[in-house]
């Protein structure tokens, strides 16, 4: 082969290899990666946090510990009382005595409802 | 087009759009390395994409020693030979003599695409070539890379470079010219 011959040759030869490799990435490739890379990045920081809340959470178990240890803190049981158990309204007693008071506060609660559905929601 | 130091300086402060542009600026030189090595059509995107996570990872490293795309090709390269070995698949070894060589391509191909152009023919023989030479052939031919370059990239002797690039091209040529008869290149 001549020159040019050779010229001819290489040209084909580089066209045929880019048409042979038969192989092209996807058009949003690069989007692709820069999204997996910003996605590592928020992975690595929410590991780091974790990692930050562990050595928190150890840290002021041991400051507990030590503290009850200087303190010679010694736990003991609570007594238990057994309590005999009436039905009643117990605490709610004395709204006995406020009926008005009741029935304000029903109607006010269910106002309030109606006008966050209603009005605030929309 | 942008300055490859000027786009390394952008993506390691932090800008995320110049890397998308250097991904696009490299990215068919890594689909070519990818591609002449890997033959699983499943694996060559991800792999693509690990490159690419490895170019960005290791980016603050890279001291401009040599062009990016060489840089960038090397990593390519590596990563693909690692991928290799893991799936355990061997790169054929190259033999030594001219017959053995031969033997890649069989004589009875031409007559098979006697219709067919040139091209079509040599893309047939490419195919056919050992995993090295193609390798060598597209970063020479396609990425227009000298043969030190290669060299880096692959890890070969410069030496090597150039004779595998020799053996490859006078194979191609020998049978393109037994294709072809009497006929010259046009």
């Amino acid at each position: 082969m001549d020159m040019k011959q050779d010229d001819n040759f290489e040209k084909i030869v580089s066209s045929a290899l880019e048409k042979q490799s038969g192989f092209e990435l996807s058009p949003d490739f690069a989007d692709r990666v820069v999204l997996m890379i910003q996605q590592q990045a928020t992975q690595k920081e929410s590991q780091r946090d974790r990692l930050w809340l562990i050595a928190g959470i150890v840290t002021m178990i041991g400051a507990l510990v030590y503290t009850l240890m200087k303190v010679e803190f010694i736990p003991t049981l609570p007594r238990i009382e057994v309590v005999k158990f009436s039905p009643g309204v117990g605490v709610f007693t004395f709204l006995s005595g406020y009926s008005g008071l009741v029935i304000f506060g029903i109607i006010f609660v269910v106002a309030l409802h109606i006008i966050d559905k209603r009005l605030l929601r929309r | 087009m942008v300055d490859d130091r000027a786009l390394v300086s952008r993506v390691l402060s932090g800008d995320m759009q110049a890397f998308r542009a250097l991904i696009k600026k490299h990215e068919r030189l890594v689909a070519h390395m990818v591609g002449r090595l890997i033959k699983q059509e499943e694996d060559r995107e991800e792999l693509c994409q690990d490159v690419f996570m490895k170019v960005y990872e290791k980016l603050s490293e890279f001291s401009f020693q040599s062009q990016l795309s060489t840089w960038i090709a090397t990593i390519a390269y590596r990563h693909a030979i690692n991928h290799l070995r893991k799936k355990r698949i061997m790169i054929t070894d190259l033999p030594e003599h001219e017959n053995a060589m031969a033997a890649f391509v069989s004589d009875d191909r031409a007559d098979d695409l006697a219709e067919q152009d040139v091209e079509v023919y040599l893309m047939k023989l490419i195919d056919e070539l050992p995993v090295q030479y193609k390798l060598v052939l597209t970063l020479y031919h396609l990425e227009q890379k000298n043969y030190t370059e290669i060299g880096e990239i692959t890890g070969m002797p410069e030496g090597t470079v150039k004779n595998y690039l020799f053996r490859a091209r006078q194979l191609l040529k020998d049978k393109a010219k037994k294709y072809l008869g009497t006929e010259e290149w046009t």
